[in-house]
């Protein structure tokens, strides 16, 4: 039987697929709105710990496998309440139809969170994840024409993306163990197989990573400039959860491996206070909130990795609560930014003026943000920190939780009382007010009654854990009056040194810069996953010599040692093999020398032209039809592109001629010397390196009986190695997508209606710097005519 | 960038691109067929169509640039895509390993028997997903108009 699990993805994503066509449009709300009942009725009605699996290659061991369970189901629960709200809101503010883009990119982001969520091993894990970051790096970056998003979507990826291939490392490290399966994996890992262990810590640094925990956690404050709606989704109940949910899944895991309990609590309390420090001086509300979010999901990150039943029911709660009043929050900053055209921190408060359905919003999530009770966040927070002191506690980890916790209630106290006077603008509707209070509501309500919360927090806890561990977690209350217990003591701490540092923040107004992060090495960490993204984009900016010297060097340096560790010729090297061989190769060299003596950029294609054929000559020699036909085809295509580039080129290269004083042209030249020599000596060797068990014979007599073809060639594209072709169509697709993108951009950019509304002239004169791999240069960059909307 | 500079197409070609271009669709399509037991195969039979329909819309009579088929690159991406997504998940659907092969021979009289195979139709997205590609190419390159 079909799951609910697997099958909801599929309708998610053609439901963020319809909402983008125009019949669709006026209904993307709608389809938005019903995506995320979908995901509750999934969360609600999936049988409980059945699995669904698609086999990949089962040759291999490679499946995809989907499962809901107690843990899956709550967290699966926060996603769909928090799409609903989301949808709602949006929608309550923009024309019919004019959000449908916004609404797409949102459901398209809930599907893969599904996903990640209902993934059984870690192969789904991985593309899931993957999915999560590609689809919030569309959210982050939603604002394309602004720089700042741009960069900060970048910085998003880059990190996350480096979690993700933490994540591949260890899906492929714990594969050779044969237990990908998550609860098998939990279960019954080896903890002293070392791929195991490695697998584990990797993890860790993928969950870190993804939850934006120190030292990964610059990109969540740039992550901000996603549409408030995508905060709210990604940020509060969704994308920085998921580290923690990896956590909870694998901590029984990690606990036995030495070391790793310890880092990670560390790394979940050192950025519940760092988090909440940041906040301190942001001066962006929005900003304010992302750095209690890393924060808060930093306390629910320690508390998963601890791994006592305490801790984890703690940690389940404090995720839930969290993920619902944060959302509230965020769009109670969102409308009061529509409303007054401002998300700094301290013209939130005076936003709010004349709404009191708002002002309350507002204050019930700050005082669930601060853990002050009788709210569901002081319900969390308490259990949370009550795990902590009952395990052996080390003073640090105290040290840091009362730290953070009073900032909190600094962070919160900011928020409520700014003292700034925003002139307020746009009218309010009904929805911008009443899915904020409800947030707000549900986590006030949530504290009295806790009994829910506990239920389902236990239930969650225990999925996948021994009886023993269950009937302990059975035995956690969640509630607002705990007795006088050491718990409380801290909080009483935390709330009086937070309200002192609330009342010298206000007394004083520190700017961001009197209180940014102390120490030099800590400003440094704020900062590197911040400026990933403008790295990159400096990178880029370095022009295309630049960016391909990069390539070729970095290739060539990492298969420099393998080359020369497997450097293998074959004895009986034959230079020449008869008279056409010779006179096509040396049709080649000629070529390439042609081509680098080139001066006009129509010779330069004539020379590339002669190069192309006569490589389909050498083909011919060694009798190999089929690469002889593509290879011409190729050379076919690249006349016609090069027919249409040269048109709209200068005749002669603007650059000055190479010369070798240059030192920009030496590097080249080593750089393109080396890997040619590179490429030459794995040709040599490889060739002769696998004739112990040549695969040929094989392949040829299995074509017909298994392929039902001939053509051994053609059955290995489309059948033996399918796989290895989708992998292959999907590059040629992708690349061909962004083909069409750049020509829509571009029409975009000189369509006469953008034209007629007065647009300087775009014809600038620019210094191009100097580049690593390239001399400087000044060129005159020329935009082409405003098009007429007549076609040539 | 600098804008097109207008080069006359020669007569003799921009009346020769027609039916040069459907003499390249009908080879590609052939190569197609028969890539499965001789040299071809979508990937070849792709290029050639490819570079057929891209002669055609570069040297072609303006009239007949305006009524190109596949003159959008997004049309033959996207079905290719569905294709090649059809080919791959079918046998998950009855069952099977994903991406394996299933044969049928048809007989179509005096032609001689045509051989259908899922390969077949996996090489068929192939084909209009380099089509696409090339397309794409084009409109890069050149700037056509239609995206």
């Amino acid at each position: 039987m079909i799951q609910l699990a697997p099958l909801l993805i599929v309708v998610l994503l053609a439901a963020a697929a319809a909402a983008r066509t125009s019949a669709a449009r006026r209904g993307a709300p709608a389809l938005g709105v019903l995506s995320g009942l979908g995901v509750l009725a999934t969360a609600a009605w999936s049988p409980r710990g059945e699995v669904w699996t698609l086999s990949w290659a089962p040759e291999l061991g490679l499946e995809f496998a989907w499962t809901v369970d107690a843990l899956t189901a709550p967290l699966l629960g926060l996603v769909g309440i928090v799409l609903v709200g989301v949808v709602v809101w949006t929608a309550a503010w923009e024309r019919s139809g004019a959000s449908a883009r916004l609404l797409s990119a949102l459901v398209t982001f809930t599907a893969a969170m599904v996903g990640l969520l209902t993934a059984a091993n870690l192969l789904t894990l991985f593309l899931f994840w993957e999915l999560t970051t590609l689809s919030s790096y569309a959210l982050i970056g939603f604002d394309g024409s602004s720089e700042r998003a741009r960069d900060a979507a970048r910085s998003s990826l880059l990190v996350t993306g480096l979690g993700g291939l933490a994540l591949l490392a260890a899906a492929v490290l714990i594969d050779g163990t044969s237990a990908s399966n998550l609860s098998t994996l939990v279960a019954s890992a080896d903890a002293t197989d070392p791929r195991v262990v490695a697998g584990v810590w990797l993890l860790l640094v993928a969950a870190a990573t993804k939850s934006a925990q120190v030292p990964f956690h610059g990109w969540l404050t740039g992550a901000t400039t996603a549409p408030t709606a995508a905060s709210a989704l990604l940020h509060a109940a969704t994308l920085v959860v998921a580290g923690a949910y990896l956590i909870l899944r694998i901590a029984p895991l990690g606990a036995r491996v030495p070391g790793w309990t310890v880092a990670a609590v560390a790394t979940g309390v050192v950025t519940y206070a760092w988090g909440h420090w940041g906040s301190r001086h942001a001066d962006d509300a929005k900003q304010l909130l992302a750095g209690t979010t890393a924060a808060q999901v930093g306390l629910a990150f320690a508390l998963a990795a601890l791994a006592t039943p305490k801790s984890t029911v703690a940690a389940l709660a404090l995720l839930l609560v969290h993920g619902l009043y944060k959302a509230g929050l965020f769009l109670v900053v969102g409308t009061v930014a529509k409303r007054t055209g401002s998300q700094r921190v301290a013209d939130v408060a005076a936003g709010t003026a004349g709404l009191p359905t708002l002002r309350l919003a507002l204050w019930l999530g700050a005082a669930a943000m601060a853990g002050l009770p009788p709210t569901a966040g002081w319900v969390a927070k308490e259990a949370g920190v009550a795990a902590l002191a009952s395990d052996r506690l080390e003073w640090l980890t105290v040290t840091l939780t009362v730290a953070g916790t009073a900032l909190a209630v600094a962070v919160a106290a900011r928020l409520v009382a700014g003292r700034g006077a925003p002139t307020i603008g746009r009218h309010v509707p009904a929805m911008g007010t009443a899915v904020p209070l409800l947030a707000g509501g549900a986590t006030l309500l949530l504290g009295p009654g806790s009994a829910l919360l506990e239920r389902v927090a236990e239930a969650g806890a225990a999925a996948g854990r021994t009886a023993a561990f269950t009937a302990d977690a059975a035995a956690v209350h969640l509630v607002v009056w705990p007795g006088f217990v050491e718990a409380l003591g801290i909080s009483v701490l935390a709330l009086a040194l937070g309200l002192a540092a609330a009342g010298r923040d206000r007394r004083t107004n520190p700017s961001p810069r009197d209180l940014a992060a102390p120490v030099l090495l800590a400003r440094g960490i704020d900062r590197f996953g911040a400026r990933a993204g403008q790295l990159a984009t400096s990178i880029a900016a370095q022009g295309r010599r630049t960016i391909v010297g990069l390539v070729v060097a970095a290739a060539v340096a990492s298969l420099w040692p393998y080359a020369v560790a497997a450097s293998r010729w074959p004895d009986d090297l034959v230079l020449v093999r008869g008279a056409p061989q010779l006179l096509a190769a040396t049709v080649v060299v000629a070529g390439v020398i042609g081509l680098l003596r080139a001066r006009e950029r129509f010779i330069g294609a004539i020379m590339l032209g002669m190069v192309g054929f006569a490589m389909g000559g050498l083909f011919v020699v060694v009798g190999a039809p089929d690469l002889l036909l593509t290879q011409v085809a190729v050379e076919v295509v690249i006349v016609l592109v090069f027919a249409g580039v040269l048109r709209r080129l200068p005749e002669r290269e603007a650059t000055p001629r190479d010369s070798l004083t240059e030192p920009a042209t030496v590097l080249r030249l080593v750089v393109a010397v080396a890997a040619g020599l590179l490429t030459a000596d794995l040709a040599l060797s490889l060739a002769d390196s696998d004739s112990a068990r040549p695969v040929a014979a094989a392949i040829t007599t299995n074509a017909v009986p298994e392929g039902g073809g001939t053509n051994a060639v053609n059955v290995v594209l489309t059948d033996f190695r399918a796989i290895d072709t989708v992998g292959e169509l999907m590059v040629i697709f992708l690349s061909a997508a962004g083909g069409v993108g750049l020509a829509r951009a571009r029409r975009r950019q000189t369509s006469p209606r953008r034209v007629a509304h007065g647009r300087p002239s775009r014809s600038t004169t620019t210094t191009v710097r100097r580049g690593w791999f390239r001399p400087p240069s000044k060129r005159r960059v020329e935009a082409p005519p405003p098009r007429t909307g007549a076609r040539r | 960038m600098t804008p097109p500079r207008p080069v006359p197409t020669p007569a003799l070609l921009e009346h020769a691109a027609g039916p040069i271009a459907s003499i390249g669709v009908l080879i590609g399509l052939h190569l197609l067929a028969v890539g499965h037991d001789a040299p071809g195969g979508g990937f070849v039979a792709g290029l050639v169509v490819g570079a057929s329909v891209a002669l055609h819309r570069l040297a072609g009579a303006p009239s007949a640039r305006r009524d190109a088929p596949l003159a959008k690159a997004r049309v033959p991406l996207a079905t290719g895509a569905l294709f090649v997504a059809a080919t791959v998940l079918a046998p998950v659907v009855s069952g099977d390993v994903v991406a394996s092969t299933g044969t049928h021979t048809i007989d179509l009289g005096l032609i001689g028997t045509f051989k259908i195979t899922s390969a077949l139709v996996f090489d068929i997205g192939v084909l209009l997903i380099v089509v696409g590609l090339v397309l794409a190419m084009l409109q890069v390159a050149v700037g056509s108009d239609d995206a």
